[in-house]
């Protein structure tokens, strides 16, 4: 029921911080497992979908931080390659400039990229996103505009 | 260029998604069971076994008891029946002599 009900809502949100299909069923799979396990923790203190949600964030960025620390891949490579790599996924439709803005994305500590999927993305209140993430929503607002201004930057490059 | 989703999915991958991430939840959940059933009756095992040792202990203990009162019983008995029957009549018959007798017996011997 929990699954069915929240899969495709939290796939998006693992999607759009881990990029490729099968690293985001991964991590979606683990996050479940997860919630699943430690089900006796929720206490009802916050909404399913607000539990589960930063269960499934953190899960993502634990496989993000892992992809960066693995000796082959340097942080570089995966930085400027996400463009490339994006537009030969065959599981992304977006244009050039979807794939450059998705590498701007992926270039975003991690609270700043996190806020800025689920604002730009989702539409998803600061107050909820303050609850997903545990954070202040004036921190939250604050990450939101130094994301923008660094994604605008990002793109003057091209210009 | 807008806020649309440009990332796909495999046709049919979430009517899938469900079942296959439900396969795998309930083989984890008893994996991880059986580790805390064990911990949870860590305690009552300990109680038990400790239960276990006593009672086998006070077994022991009086059947040991037991033996031990049987074998002094026992001893007590056949020296109480030597003692009637020939330590005890020697020694009174030892002391019913008197000095001549004794004389008498010593120079019996030479």
């Amino acid at each position: 029921m929990m699954v069915h009900q929240y899969s495709e809502q939290l796939y998006w949100q693992v999607r759009r911080l881990v990029l490729t299909h099968e690293d985001s069923n991964d991590v979606l799979q683990n996050a479940f497992i997860k919630a699943w396990s430690s089900l006796d923790t929720f206490h009802g203190d916050s909404k399913l979908i607000t539990w589960l949600s930063r269960i499934a964030i953190n899960e993502a960025l634990d496989f993000l931080r892992k992809q960066k620390n693995r000796p082959t891949l340097s942080a570089d490579d995966i930085d400027t390659g996400i463009a490339n790599q994006l537009m030969a996924d065959e599981y992304f439709d977006g244009d050039e400039s979807e794939a450059q803005l998705q590498q701007a994305i992926a270039s975003l500590p991690e609270v700043q990229r996190t806020v800025f999927l689920l604002r730009y993305y989702d539409d998803m209140k600061y107050s909820d996103i303050s609850k997903t993430l545990g954070t202040s929503e004036g921190a939250l607002k604050a990450s939101y505009h130094i994301a923008v201004k660094k994604i605008t930057e990002f793109f003057k490059q091209f210009d | 260029m807008g806020n649309k989703n440009p990332f796909t999915v495999p046709e049919g991958y979430f009517e899938q998604l469900t079942g296959d991430i439900m396969s795998k939840i309930p083989a984890q959940k008893e994996i991880e069971q059986k580790p805390a059933m064990i911990k949870r009756l860590r305690p009552l095992l300990y109680a038990a076994a400790c239960v276990c040792i006593a009672v086998f202990g006070v077994v022991i203990y009086q059947n040991l008891d037991r033996q031990t009162n049987e074998t002094l019983q026992g001893n007590f008995s056949q020296n109480t029946g030597e003692y009637n029957d020939t330590f005890i009549d020697d020694a009174t018959d030892y002391a019913m002599f008197d000095n001549n007798e004794i004389y008498a017996s010593l120079l019996a011997d030479m």
